[in-house]
């Protein structure tokens, strides 16, 4: 579902007159009854928006809706049917989330700057809705008299501000950094004060301290550090987080270090022959580095058919990736300290994720340990983060000059393109089964991943295909005419460039690809979706409040991706990228 | 101007720095990768049907099908039948929801180019509130809302009505075909003809003589003209029925035989023009240059492919022959429609019905009736499809240049005239394409029907999966329904896109 996102500006459906306007009844001529024509069609449209508004208020307030199971059942929807007694470890993952985020704050640091008077005006904005809500919704006595004193509240507060700050209010600036500062601590005080969320005061409370703390900790490091290297690190940080997270915080696995011990025989020799060639590598001459490199990749292939250890097959993957590239980049002094740090971290971290990876869960649970809106972000992210070396790749294929290359990639994309989602799902979760090895059996959460993931790489291929052709053939040529290989040339002039070119079309892909990790909720898995749509209203307390749980679950995915889909417009004006 | 080719006297270079191999090596060496893969799993497959003594087959289309709730055959004999309902009702959503997503979405994006501050805000709240929220959401949303919220059908009535919008269903008058219908639509076909042909004679007329003269107006008239003709004298068009009916006999008297031979003959010949043109293509008044990797590389797999069809063709009869039998049964079917001088209204007019068959109403037969089910879906994608076509229309007309409307204006032209000879035609060219995709993406997200029991292809096809175990054959049936759908609407959009596209000079 491939969606473009043209930039534009929200201002809620009532009648607001704005701070810099004259007054109400000058602003009404200019855009409400400019001719009679104009005149007509206000009448009619607002109408029709105030029998709508009147007819959907009165629905959704309705005395038989039950919307009280919403905040009765918000552990389900945030992680469904995790064990209850090991949710501290979900909230050690939030506060790690957070911290995360806290350190990216600090490193990109936000400067949009938004003036007083709008925010005013937006307070105000929400007071006269308010205000029309109550005078239109037939609801019951006692709550239009609740909406109308909030209404007359807010209405007052943005005014008064307004009055109160004059002229001020257009001209002066207030950095991004304190609204988000003053809505954490609105969020707190909230939290402590209404009796919505009792049970998980003290765990958001301190989620969001390590968030704060670890900005404080990033604006102390932004200075020895540099930003450029803090950036690469929570980059960095980012990636190695999600998988522990999710296989060994949320998981808690039982590793079995016997069988990890059984792998040694392979992996040590394989760990000091991959140090040992690299370093030969990036030492040698062209014809020695290409030997070297072929006998690796000889044996890359080889190991597949004798009976080694997973580990092992994958690390000797990676060893040959590595030693491919390190003629390119791998030498000089800097360039071979760096291709030798990245091998030792290399084998580290591939080792500990195997060992993770193998352990069976350790939580007793009826094998649901991802689901509500927790399964719904790993699905959105997982394959995101997976399919994008995927697409590359494909785009690169389509793009070459080496035929058969073209050939399969052009074949994947269309194919892949051309069919639904589901189709891909449904293969994935029943099919695939029958082509593998009876005691090789993903679970269904794993193979909705690799469906996803090969479901979006299609797309993203076709993305980042757009942006290799917008690049002007002067940068191939010039490229070449310093002497780069191909591969130089493509990871050096050409990839960076066209990635960054399109960046607002991978976002939008993004954008779309998280709303389409619903469709899982068709096979079965338990994601937000899928909890709020029958999980949760099959509960023997909540019958019958589907429609509760529908509107709530439109609601939040509007929230996640509206503020996505804002932040990234700003994300982009403020890197001028998809401007060339 | 003819150059000399200037060869200098040079070594050939060893084989692992020869380019050519070496990307010929690594190309042949991925594709064996990919192909061993296959090759794995393809026989771990064949191991484990063999365990369970199952085979890949697809004769769950020939075997007994279950029930389906609504569609052309709702007590299907075999699969092919049910999947040939599943095919009909995705396409009743796709055509319904392309028309409908098309006249709501040029409206929001007009709308949210009015200089009307409320109109536009309007325009802008539906798009981003439809926009940000899952389609899968509000498919299951507006079923549900239709299945438990609409008013329920007032029990003790009965007998026709205008409109029915109830929980059971909604249902509309419609115009229905009857049995002279093919007939009227055989003078359809011929007033299309007309139309053209008037179009094109008066288009030239004015660029004759400089005058406007008035060539939509004629081309509607005269299919109209012919359309009103064919409503009265569609009888006679039943004489087709007999050309139809040669056909058939035709086909299904030349033998099988002699259809291989000749459609073999048909591929090596596409192959070998293909070929030749190809050739052509590149040959420069000097001569044919020298052809590249690539080059060899297209001609040689247009070999494969044409002498591989070709080989297809006569060692396989049972294709040629499930082709054969397809052309003759469509020939049959269009014979049964056509009868030379069978008299009736081409259309019936018909109102929706409550009947009582029971002790409980319910909705009849009559009229166009949309379930719960097809509600939910066809507004889902609807609305969501009109979403992003708004953005798209708005996106067009945005980009057309300030300049060409000031010019326009400035030559006097009124608004009408303005947006319909000098904006739409420039903004049509930009949103043709992208709204395009959108109608693609309809089609595929018409398989969300599923999450409400709505039975289009996925939903009918995974009912029979789950029946037979049979998930590869029937994943290559959506596959080859899809790619059929898709290159069908994308040949539509890139022609149209072809007449649109801006003559450069």
């Amino acid at each position: 579902m491939v969606e473009t996102r043209v930039s534009r500006h929200l201002v809620p459906p009532e009648p607001p007159p704005e701070a810099s306007q004259p007054g109400v009844l000058v602003w009404l001529r200019k855009n409400l009854f400019y001719s009679r024509g104009s005149s007509v069609l206000t009448i009619l449209v607002g109408g029709v928006i105030l029998l709508f508004l009147r007819g959907a208020i009165g629905f959704l307030l309705d005395e038989v809706r039950q919307w009280e199971v919403i905040p009765r059942n918000s552990a389900n929807y945030a992680i469904g049917s995790y064990p209850r007694e090991n949710i501290e470890r979900t909230w050690i993952s939030l506060a790690v989330v957070a911290g995360i985020a806290g350190l990216a704050t600090a490193a990109w640091r936000p400067v949009g700057r938004t003036s007083p008077g709008k925010i005013a005006a937006a307070v105000r904005s929400a007071g006269i809705a308010a205000l029309v809500l109550a005078a239109f919704a037939p609801s019951t006595f006692a709550a239009r008299t609740e909406i109308l004193i909030a209404g007359a509240v807010l209405l007052i507060l943005g005014q008064g501000a307004m009055m109160l700050l004059g002229d001020r209010a257009i001209d002066e600036f207030i950095p991004v950094l304190l609204v988000l500062g003053t809505s954490i601590v609105a969020f707190l005080v909230v939290l402590w004060v209404l009796p919505i969320a009792t049970s998980t005061q003290v765990p958001w409370t301190i989620v969001t301290a390590v968030g704060v703390g670890s900005f404080a900790i990033g604006r102390l490091l932004i200075q020895p550090m540099g930003s450029a290297v803090l950036k690469r690190s929570v980059v960095a940080l980012a990636l190695f987080a999600l998988p522990v997270l999710y296989l060994h915080v949320q998981r808690a696995p039982d590793i079995p270090w016997d069988r990890v011990f059984d792998w040694s025989g392979w992996i040590i020799p394989i760990a000091v022959v991959g140090y040992l060639a690299v370093a030969f590598v990036s030492r040698a001459t062209r014809e020695a580095a290409a030997v070297v490199n072929g006998l690796l990749v000889i044996a890359t292939i080889a190991i597949w058919f004798v009976s080694a250890p997973m580990a092992a097959r994958f690390l000797l993957l990676l060893l040959t990736g590595l030693s491919l590239a390190t003629p390119t980049f791998g030498s000089g002094e800097r360039g071979r300290r760096a291709v030798l740090a990245v091998w030792t971290g290399v084998v580290l971290v591939t080792l500990y994720l195997f060992a993770i990876g193998v352990g069976t869960p350790g939580l007793e649970t009826n094998n649901n340990y991802f689901a509500g809106l927790n399964l719904t972000f790993m699905l959105a992210i997982v394959p995101i983060l997976l399919a994008f070396p995927l697409g590359i790749l494909m785009a690169l294929g389509r793009t070459s000059t080496m035929p058969l290359f073209r050939l399969m990639s052009t074949g994947y994309i269309e194919l892949i393109r051309g069919v639904p989602l589901i189709t891909v799902l449904f293969f994935f979760r029943f099919g695939v089964l029958n082509f593998l090895p009876p005691g090789l059996q993903p679970d269904a959460i794993l193979l909705a991943i690799i469906g996803i993931t090969l479901f979006a790489a299609a797309y993203l291929a076709e993305n980042i295909r757009g942006g290799l052709q917008s690049i002007p053939k002067g940068q191939y040529e010039a490229a070449k005419a310093m002497g780069m290989t191909t591969a130089q040339m493509t990871m050096l002039i050409t990839l960076p460039q066209a990635l960054r070119a399109v960046i607002p079309a991978i976002v939008g892909q993004i954008i779309s690809l998280f709303k389409d990790t619903s469709l899982v909720s068709i096979i079965g898995l338990a994601d937000f979706l899928r909890v709020a749509n029958n999980i949760v209203p099959g509960q023997p307390d909540s019958l019958g409040t589907k429609l509760e749980n529908l509107v709530f679950a439109a609601a939040v995915y509007w929230v996640f991706t509206f503020t996505f889909s804002r932040s990234s417009l700003r994300l982009e004006r403020k890197l001028g990228v998809g401007v060339r | 101007m003819t150059t000399e080719r200037v060869t200098a006297p040079q070594s050939k270079p060893p084989l692992w720095r020869n380019e050519t191999f070496l990307k010929w090596a690594a190309q042949l060496g991925v594709f064996a990768g990919i192909i061993a893969l296959f090759w794995v799993l393809g026989s771990q497959a064949a191991t484990n049907l063999d365990a369970q003594g199952r085979e890949f087959s697809f004769r769950f289309l020939s075997d007994p099908a279950p029930q389906i709730s609504e569609g052309i055959f709702t007590l299907p004999e075999n699969g092919l039948q049910s999947l040939a309902t599943g095919i009909v009702n995705m396409l009743r959503v796709t055509v319904s929801g392309i028309i409908a997503a098309s006249v709501l979405g040029v409206i929001v994006g007009v709308s949210r180019l009015s200089s009307n501050w409320l109109l536009s805000k309007s325009a802008t709240v539906f798009v981003e509130i439809i926009r940000n929220i899952p389609l899968l959401v509000l498919i299951i949303f507006f079923a549900l809302l239709c299945s438990l919220f609409f008013p329920e059908l007032p029990n003790e009535a009965s007998g026709p009505v205008w409109l029915i919008f109830t929980r059971n269903g909604v249902s509309l008058p419609w115009l229905f075909p009857t049995d002279t219908f093919w007939q009227w639509a055989a003078f359809l076909a011929l007033g299309v003809v007309a139309a053209v042909y008037m179009y094109r004679r008066r288009d030239r007329l004015r660029e004759q003589t400089g005058q406007n003269t008035h060539a939509p107006r004629y081309a509607l008239g005269a299919f109209l003209a012919v359309a009103a003709v064919g409503w009265f004298a569609h009888p006679i068009a039943g004489a087709l029925g007999w050309i139809w009916q040669l056909l058939e006999a035709i086909v299904s008297a030349i033998p099988v035989l002699a259809w291989q031979i000749l459609f073999a003959a048909v591929a090596v010949f596409l192959a070998v023009r293909w070929i030749r043109r190809f050739l052509d293509s590149l040959r420069s008044p000097a001569g044919l240059g020298k052809l590249t990797d690539d080059d060899y590389f297209r001609i040689g797999l247009a070999g494969v492919v044409g002498f591989g069809a070709a080989l297809v063709f006569l060692f396989l009869p049972a294709l040629t022959e499930a082709l054969t039998d397809a052309t003759s049964f469509v020939f049959g079917f269009f014979d049964q429609k056509f009868e030379f001088l069978r008299t009736g209204s081409p259309l019936e007019f018909r109102r929706p019905e409550i009947v009582r068959p029971a002790n409980f109403a319910s909705i009849g037969p009559q009229g166009m009736t949309m379930t719960p089910a097809f509600f939910g879906l066809w507004v889902g994608v609807t609305l969501f499809t009109a979403a992003n076509i708004g953005e798209i229309v708005r996106g067009g007309v945005l980009a057309v240049p300030k300049g060409q409307t000031e010019a326009g204006l400035a030559m006097g032209l009124r608004r009408s005239q303005l947006l319909r000879l000098v904006v739409l035609p420039q903004a049509l060219r930009i949103i043709l394409p992208p709204i395009g995709n959108q109608y693609l993406n309809l089609a595929k997200n018409t398989s969300l029907g599923i999450a409400v029991a709505f039975p289009e292809v996925v939903a009918v096809m995974t009912t029979l999966a789950n029946q037979s175990g049979q998930y590869l054959p029937v994943l290559l049936i959506w596959m080859g329904f899809y790619l059929t759908v898709s290159l069908t609407l994308s040949s539509i959009v890139n022609y149209y896109n072809r007449k649109l596209k801006l003559v450069e000079r």
